[in-house]
């Protein structure tokens, strides 16, 4: 028998009209000054106004920082911690996709802490108390950072991505309002749902997963599958668009508790080396990573072909088959979402990567920490070898 | 039904009795052991560091004077590895390093070194914890697999490990002689 934990103590305030609920989730926590943190687009698409003007009504003093960029870096970092103090805030709220996020968490550090060395807290459990309350509202489905225990920021002095892990930087609560991802338009909805497929299925196939992750796991990729082409067709489909961020959250918490693999591992050092898009990333490296997996895990990956493609294309498979069926469909799913998206499928078509990079990239990818919880050990040439089928 | 035989020789015979005995070992066996295991890992990764050429270059990219500490918590046993400036590891007295890999429970330590379930297993299995850089701590997993594979015969170290390297046999018993001499000058 195997021993397992599993552990997400994030408040979920989800579905219609969850913004209203907000403020007296707020008053719960005696917060009375909350400092959003939010990015110029979501500022200019009306979000943050629709939370600010619902906590006005409350009668609750907000502030607001708008100024947070597509990567999260030391500098913004350290700006949101000098904002807060300034103001005497006493709470966060994030809006926004990943990097959002990520600064949220990684500036709550510096406040809670009171410190202004980001530095001393990186790696793994190197927080020891609570932080202040924070909540997150994600704006994007993908990340599934509303449930996750880590932060990425980027230093830009060493050009690295430093990493943060530890469970007080889960939220305390996590917000999902169908109106706050209506206006993702399709390329970045098709990336992001990919990201969150992949971290599904990761999961499923990794060395930590456990019963309560393979049940979030399943169910999010069935209902990514399910919706994620209705939601390219018909943006404005709130019913959809709330299935497709409701099963971002649901990989997250799955992979938050069995960690990610190889996929992960490419993409991260892909992003870092290339400033290829995460969610782009995964799009690419996904069927190839499954594929290298194949002899190991054929079964386990062939068990996914259930909730991915439906009973109907599961039963008509003999089961030697499911697996190469599984990858088949990921395949086929990335060529309909290059057509109605544009969004790339190999490493050439980013136009963001050349060979050249392949060694940095495998080198980064082979020190990456979700090589660990990966089924299979993976040397520098298998990595260099995926690198090269991904880019053709 | 007729009971199936083992011999001493047979893979089955080890996996059934000395592997699973753990399970009835008192508390002083398995802090006897571990504490054997730990000096043993400890004074092998010191040797092997000079030894052995994909340890020698995992430790390159480590800067002078890091420390690593594996600890079994509380703190039933311990050590503390510095690297020094040739890049080779050497046992240090510190009691705090810059990346300690800690285990849960003395039973889980027990497990853990009869090869019961290999090192990145355990730490999916939530066995062992981190505290540290993440990627120094992935290349001290992708150190111990190596230190694995070249002191335990491949029977054992293909338990322990996810993928057993290509080592050459000549290669591993030559570099596994000079390690558990080295082991030996150490302990006595």
């Amino acid at each position: 028998m195997r021993y397992y934990e599993f552990f997400c103590p994030v408040k979920l305030l989800a579905g219609l009209s969850a913004l209203d609920h907000l403020a007296f989730e707020l008053n719960q926590l005696n917060v009375k000054r909350p400092l959003i943190i939010t990015g110029q687009q979501v500022k200019s698409l009306g979000l943050a106004d629709m939370v600010i003007e619902s906590l006005q009504i409350s009668g609750m003093t907000v502030y607001e920082f708008n100024d947070v960029s597509m990567d999260s870096s030391f500098t913004i970092v350290k700006q949101v911690a000098d904002y807060y103090r300034e103001f005497s805030c006493d709470a966060m709220i994030a809006i926004g996709g990943g990097s959002v996020i990520d600064t949220a968490k990684a500036s709550n550090i510096l406040v809670s802490e009171n410190s202004d060395n980001l530095y001393l807290f990186a790696g793994v459990n190197h927080l020891t108390r609570p932080l202040k309350p924070l909540i997150i509202i994600p704006t994007t489905s993908g990340t599934g950072s509303e449930v996750t225990n880590v932060a990425v920021i980027f230093d830009e002095n060493s050009k690295t991505k430093v990493s943060f892990m530890s469970p007080y930087l889960l939220p305390n609560i996590a917000l999902l309002d169908p109106r706050m991802t209506q206006s993702m338009p399709p390329k970045l909805t098709a990336m992001t749902a990919m990201d969150a497929l992949t971290h599904a299925i990761e999961s499923y196939i990794g060395l930590g997963k456990n019963p309560l992750s393979d049940a979030y796991a399943t169910t999010a990729i069935r209902l990514i599958s399910e919706n994620l082409f209705d939601v390219i067709n018909h943006p404005q489909n709130h019913e959809k668009r709330f299935a497709l961020a409701q099963a971002s959250t649901m990989a997250g918490i799955a992979f938050s508790n069995s960690m990610v693999g190889l996929v992960h591992s490419l993409g991260h050092a892909t992003g870092a080396v290339c400033g290829v898009p995460h969610g782009q990333c995964m799009n690419i490296f996904l069927p190839y990573v499954l594929e290298y997996h194949r002899p190991m895990i054929g079964e386990k990956i062939g068990e996914l072909l259930l909730p991915l493609a439906g009973i109907d294309v599961y039963t008509q498979t003999p089961s030697r088959k499911r697996a190469d069926r599984m990858i088949e469909h990921i395949i086929d799913i990335k060529d309909i979402l290059y057509q109605k998206t544009g969004l790339a499928r190999t490493l050439s078509e980013t136009g963001q990567v050349n060979e050249s990079d392949f060694q940095k990239i495998a080198d980064k990818a082979f020190d990456d920490g979700s090589m660990v919880y990966n089924v299979v050990e993976s040397d520098i040439n298998d990595i260099l070898a995926l690198l090269t089928y991904s880019y053709r | 039904m007729k009971k199936t035989q083992l011999s001493l020789f047979h893979t089955k015979y080890w996996t059934k009795n000395l592997l699973v005995m753990p399970n009835r070992w008192s508390f002083s066996q398995q802090l006897s052991y571990c504490k054997f295991m730990l000096n043993l890992i400890a004074n092998g990764l010191v040797s092997a560091s000079r030894h052995d050429l994909t340890i020698r270059q995992e430790l390159q990219t480590y800067p002078i004077g890091f420390t690593i500490k594996m600890q079994i918590l509380p703190n039933h046993a311990s050590f503390v590895l510095q690297v020094n400036e040739k890049h080779q590891l050497m046992i240090c007295q510190k009691s705090s390093a810059d990346l300690t890999i800690f285990i849960k429970h003395l039973h889980l330590a027990t497990q853990i070194f009869t090869f019961q379930e290999s090192t990145a297993q355990a730490f999916a299995n939530d066995r062992m914890t981190v505290d540290g850089d993440i990627a120094f701590a992935v290349r001290f997993v992708r150190i111990l697999n190596q230190f694995q594979a070249l002191i335990l015969p491949k029977i054992l170290a293909k338990r322990a490990i996810k993928r057993y390297p290509n080592i050459l046999f000549r290669q591993k018993i030559a570099t596994a002689s000079l390690i558990y001499r080295d082991i030996v000058k150490a302990t006595f």
